[in-house]
C-alpha cells in the first residue's frame, strides 16, 4: 500500500491540495473558508480521498505518512488588521514607538494619501515602566517588579489579550525581559507573553517590538486554527505530525507554531518558491525566476544557485519587522485587478483588485470595474464555461460592455483593442516586477528559466518572457496548486540570530564571535531535537550580517566554519571585501574603514524525506490528437482576431509537442501559446516552453 | 489639447507602448536609486533617502525619475541643462563624469547635494544623459554635513562644483581625489559616495542603451514626445478647473543667527493662465546669512513640490509637469533670486519652504474657489516643513571621530490637515517623500549617545475640524564621551504653519539644552530621566541658527519638532476625536478646553461632554456674534472642511451658506474679526511657540456673520505693512 503525503495551502480564495501517493498525483480545491479556515482544508481532504476511492478516515488513519500545511492566516490576519487586543510592557520614553515607528511618510506624491501606521495597540494598552540598559548590555536603571506588577495589572484591567514585552537592547541583555516575563507569568498564567528578544535577537528596537508585538495580535487566532486542524486530524486517526509551513520555507511543529506564529507570514508563497527550487534540483537547472499570479497579485522571487534568496528585516503589511522571509516580491496584478483610465487617459492597472467579492464584471456577482479576467474573457482565451472547472459560467458580454464603457470608450477604440492594451500594459508591469528581483540581485533574467504557477499566470506567462527575452518556460503540471506541492518538498529549517555590534579589528573578537555562534547552535539544536530530529541529522550553516563602519545597513555574507578561527582574521576581512564588490561593483569596497561585525546568523536544517517523482517515456511526437477545435480569439500579441486551435490537457501525452499559435486547456487553469513558441509535454508531466528570438518593434 | 488630438497627429501612437516606455523609463531610475542606495554608507542616504536618481533626453528633457526628495526634480533639470550648454558640442567625450554641487551655476539645491552628470552615447551620438545626487555628509566649509548657520559668504560655505570634469571613460581621476580629500571632514566617505552616484549612473546608462536598441531611436523619441504631451495636457486640464484669477500669499523668513532675531520679507503670487500656473516672487534684499535661495530651493522645494503633492498628485511626472509652470523671480540681488557672494547653504530649508508654504496657501485658496469637487477637496493646512537639525562632531570612547547627526527631530515633523483626514504624524518636509529616521539602538550603537525619550510632541498638530500632524518630542545625552561641538539650525520657531479656512497654525519648532543636569544622578539613583519636567538644569533655550554648541557630560539636548496646520474651525470638529486625541496625547486638557472649546471631566479616564462642549462652543461664539442664528452643531452636518464657497458671482459661508456678498467684493468686510497674539493664546494652550516680543505675531480671526463660524485665520506680524491686493 502505497504511503501518501499530503500538503495544503489555504489562500486567500481558493484551499489547494496537492497529494502524492506513489507515482499518483492529486490535486483537489476547496473554496477558502474564513471564519473557520480548517473548515477549508477538510473539504478539500475530502475531495482528495474521493478521488483515490478511500474514505477520508482510511485516508488519513492508514495511508497517510506526512500533513503539511502553508496558510494565509498570519497574512491576512495582519493585511486585515484583525487580532487581538495587545498590550506593550515598555522601556519609560518609548512608548509611542509602536504607534509612529520610524514615521509614516509614503513614497509617493499624493498629501491626501499619506496616513499614519495602523494603531494595533491602542494608548491605554501601553505601558511605559522605568528600566534601561545600554548598547553594551549594561543595567542603567533596574527594573522593579512592583512597578511591573502594578502596571501589568492595569493592563489586564484594560482588557488585553495578549503582552509583548519590549525594552530597549534587550539583544544585549535580555534579564529585563525575561524578568518582566515571569512576573507576568506568575500573575496570570494563561496569558500569552511574547518578549522581543526571543521573535529575533537583533538590534533596531522599532522592528523588533513590532514583530512581538504582531506575534501577539496574530496568535489567539493563529493557536485555535492549529489546534482545530491538529485535533481535526487526530479524530480522523492520523497519528503522525501535523506539520506547518514558515515564511523560509521550513517546516515548523504545532507547539513552534503557537509560540512564535508570526513565523507563519507569507508561508503559502514560500511553499512555490521551495518547490520551484525543488523542480530546479530535479531539471538540473541553477537560475529560475518565478512567477505567481493569484487574484489580487503577482508574486516573484528568484532562485538563484538552485537556493531561494532570504530577504532581511521584512515589511509585513504596513509595519517593519525584524523577521527574514523568502524574498518574495509582490505586485497589485492579479485576475482581480481593476483596469481603469489615468488622468492622461492612459489605461493603468490596480491598485485596486475586484477580490472575489463582488470579483471581475464576468462573474456577475455586481462587480462593474473591468478587471484583468475581463479582459482575458473578452479577447476569448478563457472559454466562459470552463472556469474553475465548469464550476462557474462567465458572462462574456457583461465583461465586453464594462471593458467598453470604461476603458475603450475613453481612448477612441474597440473593446478588444482595450482588453488587448490591459493584457500587453499587465504583462509589462510583471516584467518590470520580475527585473525588479533579478536586475536588483545582479542577475540577468535573459540566462534564467521561467517558471510560471498560479491560476492565471499561464495565459500571461509567454508573453513575460518575450518581454524580458527569456527562451525558456516552464509550466508545471499542477501549476494552480504548485505552493501545495512545494509544502512537501521542504525541511525543518531554524534560523536564529544575535546582535554584537563590534569591529572586527582583533582576533579576540573572533573569539566573542564563536562564543554567540555556539550559544545559537545550541539554541536551534534544542529546537529542533524537539521536533524529533536527532543531532546527526542536522546540518548547520552560518551567516553574519556585517558593515563597514560608519555604515547603517549591512550585508548578509555566509560564513564557513574556518572564519570562525581568529588567525583567519584577515580572510574574513578579504572576503567581505571581495563579497561586496561583487555585489556592489569594482572599487566600492570601504577599504580604509573597519569592518563592523553586526548579528551573527546559525541555520540548522533537519532534513526529511521527500517523494520521487516518476519519469514518464517522452518521445516527441505531435500532439494531434489533444486537437479539440477552433476558437476566435483576439491575439493581444499581434492585435488582430484569428482562428486559434484549442488543445485539452489531459489528452496531451508526455513528448506532445504544439506550436503556437494555440490554447491549452488545463483542468483549472489555460495556457495560451503564442505564434513563434514550441510546447512539449516533458517526462515530468510539466509543460516546456521554448520561445523563439525576440522581434523588434518596426 | 486634449488627449484625443494628441492621438491622431502624424504618428500612429500606441497608448499601450507609450506607457510601457514610460514606465521602463522610471524603472530605470528607480533602478538606479537602487544601486545608489545599496552601495553608500551615508545614513543621510539610506535612512532619511536624501537622494535621487533622473533619467533625461538628448535634449536635457526629464523622462524618469526615481528618489525621495522632490525639489531634486528641479536641481537635476538645471543641472543636466547647464552641462549641455557648456559642453556641446566639442568638449564631451564618452564616460565623461562631471560633478555639480554649486547652486549658483548648476543649481544644485544646496552645496551638500553632490550631484553626477554623465552622458549617454550610443555609436557616438549623445542619446541621453543620467543624474544622481545624494546629500554628502560633509562637503568641507566652515561647518559640517554643508549646513553652515553662521557663514557670510558662499566662499565660506563649503567646496563648490560647478559642473566640472572629475573623470574620463567612467573611471574618477585620482589627481580630483587627493584634492578633494584634502578638503572634506571624511574623506573616505565622500569618494565612496561619488563613486556610488557615478555606479548608478553606470546602471542607468546601461538600460537606457537597451531601449534605444529595442525600439530605435525614432520610434523612442516619438513616444518619448507622446508621454511629455499626455502629462502636460491632464495638469492643463486641471489647472483649467481652477478660477481664472490671481491670489497672492506673503510671509517672512525668520534668521536669528547674528544674535537679533530677523524678519524678511517674502511674497508670491500665482495666475493660471491658458493651462499654465504663472507664479511671481519677490524677496527682500539679499542678507548675508545661508537662507538665500537660488533657483531649485525655488522650484523645486517653492514650486514643483506643492504641485506635486496638492494638485499633479495623480499625474506621472516628467518634463511636460514644468512645462505648465512658469516662473518670475524678479530683480537680482534678493533673497528670491541671489547673487554670488551670498550664503545658500540652508537655502531649501529656509527660504525654500517658506516659498512652498505660500504656494501651498495660494492652491488651497485657489482649489477652494473651484467648481470641480475633486480639485476643491485638496485644500489644507500647511505643513510646516520646518525641522529642528543638529549636527555634532566629537570622539568615541574608544578615540574615534565621528559626526552625529540626528535626522530625527530634523524630519520627524507634521503634515498640514487634509479636507479627507488629519495630517499625518511625523510626516516630513513636504518635499521628503518616505523619509524615516534611525532607530534609537541604531544611534547608540554607531555614537556616544544615550537617547532618553522619543515620542509625540503633545499639541504640535494645528487645532481645526481637521487636526493637523504631529511633531517629534526627543532629548539625548552623552554617553561615554566628554564633549561634543556642534551646530543648531531651525526655521520656524516665531512663525508656524499656517492653517487654513478657519483652522490654527501648528506647533512651532523649539530646541534647548538642559544644562549641567542631573540626569546621570537620577539614574545611579535608580530612576529613569524620561520627561523634561522629571530632570533638574538650567534650561537655555537655543536660538533657530548657531554653531559651535558645545555638549558636555550631563548637558541633555532636548528638540521639539513643529507640526502641520489645521483645517476648518476648531469649534467644528467632533467631540469625539477630540477625547481619542486627549487619551492618545496628541492634546492636552488646556488645547481641548481653549483651542476646541472642549468641556471635560476626568473618570477613570479623560472623558469630553460631547453636550456641554457644544453648549459652550455654542456660547463663546454668541458673545462673538450676538445677531447669530444658526447652531454650529446644526451647520457641521454637511460640513466638508470647506469655509466658502463661490456661485454665480457670490460668496457663501460654507458652513451655513449665508450670502458673503458679490465677488468683486471683500467678503471679510462682512465677517466678525477678532485679534488674538498667537504667542499669548498658544501659551495658554500649552502649544509651542517663540514670543517674538518687539513685533508680536497676530491671529486675525474671521467668524461668519449667521452661524459664527470661523472662515478664515490670517497671520501677520504687527508692525509690518502687506501692500498686497485682497484675494
Amino acid at each position: 500500500m502505497e504511503e501518501i503525503n499530503i500538503g495544503i495551502d489555504v489562500g486567500g480564495t481558493h484551499t489547494d491540495l496537492t497529494a502524492i501517493s506513489g507515482l499518483e498525483t492529486v490535486r483537489a480545491k476547496a473554496l477558502t473558508t474564513h471564519e473557520d479556515y480548517s473548515r477549508g482544508i477538510f473539504d478539500a481532504l475530502t475531495s482528495a480521498a474521493g478521488q483515490l476511492s478511500l474514505s477520508l478516515e482510511e485516508m488519513m488513519s492508514k495511508r497517510t505518512r506526512a500533513f503539511v500545511n502553508g496558510n494565509t492566516i498570519v497574512t491576512n490576519a495582519i493585511t486585515e488588521l484583525k487580532g487581538s487586543k495587545v498590550g506593550v510592557l515598555t522601556s519609560a520614553g518609548f512608548g509611542d514607538i509602536c504607534r509612529f515607528g520610524r514615521g509614516n511618510r509614503g513614497n509617493f506624491n499624493d498629501d491626501q494619501l499619506q496616513r499614519n501606521l495602523p494603531q494595533i495597540v491602542s494608548q491605554n494598552c501601553i505601558a511605559e515602566v522605568s528600566e534601561r540598559i545600554d548598547k553594551d548590555g549594561k543595567i542603567l536603571v533596574a527594573l522593579r517588579e512592583e512597578e511591573i506588577r502594578e502596571k501589568t495589572e492595569q493592563l489586564l484591567k484594560n482588557g488585553v489579550e495578549a503582552i509583548a514585552i519590549c525594552f530597549l537592547w534587550s539583544t544585549s541583555n535580555e534579564q529585563h525581559e525575561k524578568a518582566a516575563q515571569k512576573i507576568l507569568q506568575s500573575l496570570d498564567n494563561d496569558i500569552f507573553v511574547t518578549c522581543s528578544v526571543d521573535t529575533a535577537s537583533i538590534f533596531r528596537e522599532f522592528e523588533r517590538w513590532m514583530t512581538a508585538i504582531l506575534n501577539c495580535f496574530v496568535q489567539p487566532s493563529v493557536s485555535r486554527f492549529a489546534h482545530a486542524v491538529s485535533s481535526g486530524l487526530r479524530d480522523l486517526g492520523y497519528q503522525r505530525k501535523v506539520e506547518f509551513f514558515n515564511g523560509l520555507g521550513g517546516i515548523l511543529a504545532e507547539e513552534e507554531v503557537k509560540r512564535l506564529p508570526i513565523q507563519m507570514y507569507s508561508s503559502g508563497p514560500a511553499g512555490g518558491a521551495i518547490g520551484a527550487s525543488a523542480l530546479g534540483k530535479r531539471y538540473d537547472i541553477a537560475n529560475l525566476l518565478c512567477g505567481d499570479m493569484g487574484g489580487t497579485s503577482f508574486d516573484t522571487t528568484l532562485i538563484k544557485q538552485g537556493k531561494p534568496i532570504v530577504a532581511q528585516r521584512c515589511k509585513i503589511g504596513s509595519f517593519n519587522t525584524a523577521i527574514s522571509l523568502l524574498d518574495i516580491v509582490s505586485v497589485g496584478a492579479g485576475g482581480g485587478s481593476i483596469v481603469s483610465l489615468d488622468p492622461r487617459g492612459v489605461p493603468k492597472i490596480g491598485p485596486e483588485s475586484a477580490g472575489s467579492e463582488p470579483g471581475p464584471v464576468c462573474y456577475g456577482k455586481g462587480g462593474k470595474a473591468p478587471t484583468i479576467t475581463d479582459c482575458i474573457v473578452s479577447l476569448g482565451i478563457l472559454r466562459p464555461d470552463n472556469y474553475l472547472g465548469g464550476k462557474h459560467r462567465l458572462n462574456v458580454n457583461a465583461a465586453k460592455e464594462a471593458i467598453e464603457a470604461n476603458i475603450a470608450k475613453g481612448m477612441g477604440w474597440n473593446a478588444m483593442q482595450a482588453a488587448a492594451g490591459a493584457y500587453n500594459l499587465v504583462v509589462a508591469n510583471m516584467a518590470n516586477a520580475l527585473r525588479g528581483v533579478s536586475v536588483r540581485r545582479g542577475h540577468d533574467p535573459r540566462k534564467c528559466t521561467f517558471l510560471a504557477y498560479g491560476g492565471a499566470l499561464p495565459i500571461f506567462a509567454a508573453a513575460i518572457c518575450r518581454s524580458l527575452s527569456i527562451k525558456d518556460m516552464i509550466i508545471p503540471n499542477q501549476s494552480s496548486a504548485f505552493s501545495a506541492y512545494g509544502l512537501l518538498e521542504a525541511d525543518y529549517i531554524r534560523r536564529k540570530s544575535a546582535t554584537l555590534g563590534i569591529p572586527l579589528d582583533k582576533e579576540t573578537k573572533i573569539l566573542q564571535l564563536e562564543k554567540i555562534r555556539n550559544k545559537l547552535v545550541q539554541e536551534v539544536l534544542v529546537d529542533l531535537e524537539d521536533a524529533g530530529f536527532d543531532r546527526s541529522q542536522i546540518t548547520f550553516n552560518y551567516g553574519a550580517d556585517m558593515r563597514y563602519e560608519g555604515q547603517l545597513n549591512e550585508m548578509y555574507m555566509l560564513l564557513s566554519e574556518s572564519d570562525f578561527l581568529p588567525s583567519e582574521l584577515e580572510n574574513l576581512r578579504r572576503k567581505f571585501d571581495f563579497e561586496y564588490e561583487n555585489e556592489f561593483g569594482p572599487e566600492t569596497a570601504w577599504r580604509d574603514s573597519r569592518l563592523m561585525l553586526i548579528n551573527c546568523v546559525v541555520i540548522g536544517v533537519a532534513s526529511r524525506e521527500k517523494t520521487q517523482l516518476r519519469k514518464h517515456p517522452h518521445e516527441p511526437h505531435s500532439a494531434e490528437n489533444a486537437y479539440i477545435g477552433d476558437r476566435t480569439i483576439f491575439l493581444p500579441d499581434l492585435n488582430l482576431e484569428k482562428e486559434v486551435p484549442i488543445f485539452e490537457s489531459e489528452k496531451i501525452k508526455p513528448g506532445g509537442i504544439i506550436h503556437g499559435p494555440a490554447v491549452i486547456e488545463v483542468k483549472d487553469t489555460t495556457i495560451y501559446l503564442p505564434t513563434d513558441t514550441v510546447l512539449s509535454k516533458d517526462q515530468y508531466i510539466n509543460y516546456r516552453i521554448k520561445l523563439a528570438e525576440k522581434r523588434k518593434l518596426d | 489639447m486634449s488627449i484625443h488630438k494628441s492621438n491622431t497627429n502624424n504618428f500612429k501612437i500606441d497608448p499601450i507602448t507609450a506607457e510601457v516606455i514610460r514606465s521602463g523609463f522610471e524603472n530605470i531610475a528607480d533602478e538606479m536609486s537602487v544601486v545608489l542606495l545599496r552601495t553608500s554608507g551615508s545614513p543621510v542616504l539610506t535612512e532619511a533617502k536624501d537622494f535621487s536618481a533622473v533619467v533625461f533626453d538628448a535634449s536635457g528633457r526629464q523622462i524618469g525619475a526615481a528618489g525621495y526628495v522632490l525639489a531634486h526634480l528641479a536641481s537635476s533639470r538645471i543641472a543636466v541643462k547647464e552641462i549641455i550648454k557648456k559642453r556641446l558640442p566639442d568638449d564631451l567625450e564618452k564616460g565623461d563624469i562631471f560633478i555639480c554641487n554649486d547652486p549658483y551655476t548648476v543649481g544644485a539645491l544646496h552645496q551638500g547635494d553632490v550631484g553626477i552628470v554623465m552622458p549617454i552615447h550610443e555609436n557616438k551620438e549623445v542619446i541621453g544623459w543620467t543624474f544622481t545626487n545624494a546629500h554628502l555628509i560633509d562637503v568641507g566649509g566652515s561647518s559640517i554635513s554643508g549646513i553652515a548657520p553662521e557663514a557670510h559668504d558662499c566662499f565660506e560655505e563649503a567646496i563648490r562644483f560647478p559642473g566640472v570634469r572629475i573623470g574620463t571613460s567612467g573611471i574618477l581621476d585620482k589627481e580630483w581625489i587627493e584634492f578633494v580629500s584634502a578638503n572634506v571632514r571624511v574623506p573616505a566617505s565622500f569618494v565612496n559616495d561619488v563613486r556610488s552616484l557615478i555606479a548608478a549612473c553606470h546602471a542607468g546608462s546601461k538600460r537606457v542603451i537597451e531601449m534605444f536598441e529595442e525600439y530605435g531611436q525614432k520610434e523612442l523619441l516619438k513616444y518619448i514626445d507622446h508621454n511629455i504631451r499626455l502629462s502636460k495636457s491632464a495638469l492643463s486640464e486641471r489647472i483649467e478647473k481652477l478660477p481664472k484669477r490671481t491670489f497672492h500669499s506673503y510671509d517672512w523668513v525668520e534668521y536669528d543667527g547674528r544674535g537679533t532675531p530677523e524678519l524678511y520679507d517674502v511674497s508670491c503670487e500665482m495666475t493660471p493662465s491658458r493651462g499654465k500656473l504663472i507664479f511671481k516672487f519677490s524677496g527682500a534684499e539679499q542678507v548675508t546669512a545661508f537662507i538665500n535661495a537660488g533657483p531649485s530651493a525655488v522650484a523645486g522645494v517653492g514650486v514643483i513640490t506643492p504641485l506635486l503633492c496638492m494638485l499633479a498628485y495623480d499625474i506621472p511626472f516628467n518634463e511636460g509637469i514644468w512645462e505648465c509652470v512658469e516662473i518670475d523671480v524678479g530683480k537680482s540681488g534678493t533673497l528670491v533670486n541671489p547673487r554670488v557672494p551670498a550664503p545658500v547653504t540652508n537655502a531649501h530649508m529656509e527660504t525654500g519652504v517658506r516659498l512652498g508654504r505660500m504656494v501651498a496657501e495660494i492652491f488651497s485658496k485657489s482649489c477652494l474657489l473651484s467648481n470641480s469637487d475633486e480639485v476643491s477637496s485638496r485644500i489644507a493646512g500647511q505643513a510646516p516643513s520646518a525641522g529642528c537639525g543638529a549636527a555634532w562632531f566629537g570622539t568615541r570612547s574608544d578615540g574615534t571621530l565621528t559626526i552625529f547627526f540626528p535626522l530625527d527631530n530634523l524630519v520627524a515633523i507634521g503634515g498640514g490637515a487634509q479636507s479627507t483626514s488629519d495630517g499625518q504624524d511625523l510626516y516630513g518636509y513636504q518635499l521628503t517623500l518616505g523619509v524615516s529616521f534611525p532607530d534609537v539602538e541604531v544611534h547608540e550603537l554607531a555614537d556616544p549617545f544615550l537617547i532618553l525619550w522619543r515620542r509625540f510632541r503633545i499639541n504640535s498638530g494645528g487645532a481645526g475640524f481637521m487636526r493637523g500632524g504631529l511633531g517629534l518630542d526627543q532629548a539625548y545625552t552623552m554617553h561615554g564621551s566628554e564633549k561634543f561641538i556642534g551646530s543648531v539650525f531651525m526655521a520656524a520657531t516665531e512663525l508656524p504653519a499656517r492653517g487654513f479656512g478657519g483652522g490654527l497654525p501648528g506647533g512651532a519648532s523649539r530646541t534647548a539644552i538642559i544644562r549641567k543636569s542631573n540626569v546621570w544622578e537620577i539614574i545611579a539613583a535608580g530612576s529613569l530621566p524620561h520627561t523634561p519636567e522629571s530632570i533638574e538644569g538650567r534650561v537655555e533655550v537655543l536660538p533657530g541658527k548657531v554653531s559651535n554648541v558645545s555638549l558636555h557630560t550631563g548637558d541633555v539636548y532636548w528638540a521639539s519638532s513643529s507640526g502641520g496646520g489645521g483645517l476648518g474651525d476648531p469649534f467644528l470638529r467632533d467631540p469625539e476625536l477630540i477625547e481619542r486625541d486627549l487619551r492618545d496625547n496628541k492634546i492636552s486638557v488646556s488645547a481641548a478646553h481653549n483651542l476646541y472649546g472642549a468641556i471635560i471631566y476626568e473618570n477613570g479616564e479623560l472623558c469630553v461632554n460631547f453636550e456641554e462642549t457644544w453648549k459652550n462652543r455654542e456660547a463663546q461664539r454668541k458673545s462673538l456674534v450676538p445677531d447669530k442664528t444658526l447652531a454650529l452643531r446644526e451647520v457641521v452636518k454637511h460640513y466638508v472642511g470647506k469655509s466658502l464657497v463661490l456661485e454665480k458671482g457670490k460668496y457663501f459661508c460654507g458652513m451655513c451658506k449665508t450670502p458673503l456678498g458679490s465677488k468683486e467684493k471683500d467678503w471679510r468686510l462682512v465677517t466678525k474679526k477678532i485679534t488674538t497674539p498667537l504667542a499669548k493664546m498658544f501659551q495658554e494652550s500649552d502649544t509651542e511657540i517663540r514670543e517674538r516680543v518687539t513685533e508680536p505675531v497676530m491671529l486675525h480671526s474671521h467668524f461668519c456673520p449667521q452661524c459664527g463660524g470661523c472662515l478664515t485665520t490670517e497671520i501677520k506680524v504687527t508692525g509690518r505693512e502687506i501692500s498686497l491686493p485682497v484675494d
